[in-house]
């Protein structure tokens, strides 16, 4: 009998192992390519990727995607946070029947492709930039609605880990005003969802493209597809760097996560 | 600190068919340790909630010392409240939990003061530890010291012991006493347990769809229950048959004082107390043990008289000659009963 489990266990391991070097090659293959790709010139096209002004003067557009990607990211990440935040905790405390409609809501943009969803925004724009100009930062507002849906699962697990409305009125009762239960009680109990959430949001908008090509906005991947007519190896080499920085911060998101495990226990 | 007055008056508050509140009127004096007791949904939680701002009432008014917070937020009502559901702050210690509410009155030195707290509740060793790492009864009282720490006018503990095993209860809820007498805070404390209502209150509020049925010192709400509702409610009664007498109510052959003068038909159903009902071996005797159970220093007898059930409490020395199938006699002490409605 002892035999026949250990047996089983063997195969299973086995199995696991094969599955894992199958996966792990077929996600590395195409990184790998990249790589030799990118460095058939002896590695120039990495020095001048790490050299920012030598980039901005060579491919002055690249720099402007940029740029233009890393504010969309940073300003989308903070609006949804300011909307998304605030919004279900108001209404897991008051609003409870309302909330699989609010999820609901937000889950919308996953079953709405973007092209879809850019003929929609298409006639808002033209009041966008009516009013705040064409500045590719605008793209935040689209951004947003974009990842509602990562970013309300995310934070939606975080309030569910923690009995928002005993302690919000545990607050209240001692003297706590609204902002002081969302900044002193709320937002540090569900640090790690709100990490989780920023940093899916920057790295949608880090990879999102049809959006910003249809309504004619800079952010990297239109750079990249511009970059890839001209220089195909700084167009990969900018997606690799670009790929590596995703993963980089699902890593940091996984490892921070297990830290506050760890620390919880 | 001495305590503060507080007046429910005429308090209404539905929750779209139920009538959670309907008309609560509730004085408690100063420095009076208040429980309320009742049964699920009769609206002892909603009261506390409209006291501390955390629900809104329909109508009715809420005063503090006079003064009328019926409108005012719960952040600026000044009362200090222990909930049924552990409320730490989970990303603070025990110190930092007790120093939230002095910190946010502006206190630049909180760590004395909540020390103190600490100490007062029997945990003053627990200081750095984090709510997870304390045990149910650790939290409870951490969460009563963050409470007392802001020094309220009124102390609300909504069912604060009920996640808590028996043994920790009684002991939280002595605790509790203890510390209410020495602090002399006016609290509030809303439970499900009548014996921890009636061990810890210097005057129970039982509470009936939405209204106070009777408020009276622990041993007047069991001993001379004003309702029927109170009297079945608040212990155990046996519903025993009998007849109205000039007297009082005549059952199984004793006249028993009335708790309120009743009017109406000769027969009746008078709730008796199983510690009123007294069994002796008799071999004329009418009733026949059925069961009998030990509680500690008592013990409990099921007796079938006729075809009514009588439960006594007596003494457990004296369970040895109640064997289940022994004929007795059943007498009732002439102490004041209720009438069922």
């Amino acid at each position: 009998m002892a035999g026949l489990i250990a047996r089983r266990a063997r195969r299973q391991r086995t199995f696991r192992w094969i599955v894992v070097i199958l996966l792990g090659v077929f996600f590395a293959l195409p990184l790998i390519a990249m790589v030799e790709f990118t460095t058939r010139d002896g590695g120039d096209t990495w020095k001048l990727l790490v050299d920012w002004p030598k980039l901005s003067d060579t491919y002055p557009d690249l720099a402007t995607g940029i740029v233009a990607s890393l504010g969309q990211a940073a300003l989308t990440a903070l609006l949804m946070l300011v909307l998304l935040v605030p919004t279900a905790v108001w209404v897991r405390l008051r609003l409870p029947g309302l909330r699989r409609l609010v999820e609901f809501i937000c889950l919308l943009p996953l079953t709405i492709p973007a092209i879809v969803l850019v003929v929609g925004l298409a006639p808002v724009y033209a009041w966008v930039n009516y009013f705040l100009g064409g500045s590719s930062l605008t793209l935040t507002f689209a951004y947003t609605i974009l990842v509602l849906p990562y970013a309300y699962r995310s934070i939606d697990t975080g309030l569910s880990a923690i009995d928002v409305k005993t302690l919000a009125e545990a607050a209240r009762s001692l003297g706590a005003s609204w902002g002081a239960v969302m900044w002193k009680v709320v937002l540090p109990n569900i640090r790690t969802a709100v990490l989780s959430a920023a940093f899916l949001t920057v790295a949608l908008v880090l990879g999102e493209f049809t959006i910003a090509s249809l309504l004619h906005r800079d952010n990297l991947q239109v750079a990249i597809e511009l970059l890839g007519k001209s220089s195909a190896t700084m167009s990969v080499a900018v997606s690799f760097a670009a790929l590596v920085l995703a993963f980089v911060l699902l890593l940091l998101l996984s490892l921070f996560g297990e830290r506050r495990r760890k620390a919880a226990r | 600190m001495t305590g503060v007055a507080v007046h429910l008056n005429d308090l209404r508050r539905s929750f779209g068919a139920l009538h959670a509140l309907d008309g609560l009127d509730l004085a408690i004096q100063p420095g009076e340790l208040v429980a309320l007791l009742g049964p699920s949904g009769c609206g002892k939680t909603t009261a506390l909630r409209v006291l501390a701002g955390l629900e809104d009432s329909d109508s009715g008014r809420v005063l503090v010392d006079g003064k009328d917070i019926t409108g005012l937020p719960a952040n600026r009502r000044d009362m200090g409240m222990v909930f049924q559901a552990y409320s730490l702050f989970p990303h603070l210690t025990a110190l930092q939990n007790v120093e939230f509410g002095l910190k946010l009155r502006g206190r630049k030195t909180t760590a004395g003061r909540a020390n103190e707290m600490l100490e007062l509740v029997g945990i003053g060793g627990f200081a750095a530890r984090y709510p997870q790492q304390l045990s149910g009864g650790q939290q409870q009282r951490v969460a009563l010291a963050r409470a007392l720490a802001i020094q309220p006018k009124v102390l609300l503990l909504d069912e604060p012991l009920s996640a808590l095993d028996a043994k920790v209860r009684v002991q939280l809820r002595d605790e509790i006493k203890r510390i209410q007498v020495e602090v002399g805070t006016t609290t509030l404390f809303v439970t499900h347990d009548q014996e921890e209502a009636l061990a810890v209150a210097d005057r129970v509020g039982v509470m009936r769809a939405g209204q106070l049925e009777q408020l009276a010192a622990p041993a007047e709400i069991y001993l001379k229950p004003a309702t029927a509702f109170v009297a079945d409610f608040v212990g155990l009664s046996n519903r025993l048959p009998g007849r109205l007498t000039d007297g009082g109510v005549e059952v199984f052959g004793s006249t028993l004082p009335l708790v309120t003068p009743a009017t109406g038909g000769p027969g009746v159903t008078a709730l008796v107390r199983p510690e009123s009902v007294d069994v002796t071996p008799a071999a004329d005797g009418t009733g026949k043990v059925l069961t009998t159970s030990f509680l500690g220093p008592t013990s409990r007898v099921t007796v079938e008289v006729g075809e009514t059930l009588v439960i006594a409490q007596i003494a457990s020395g004296r369970v040895s000659e109640l064997a289940p199938g022994t004929p007795v006699r059943v007498e009732l002490r002439p102490v004041p009963v209720a009438l069922e409605a």
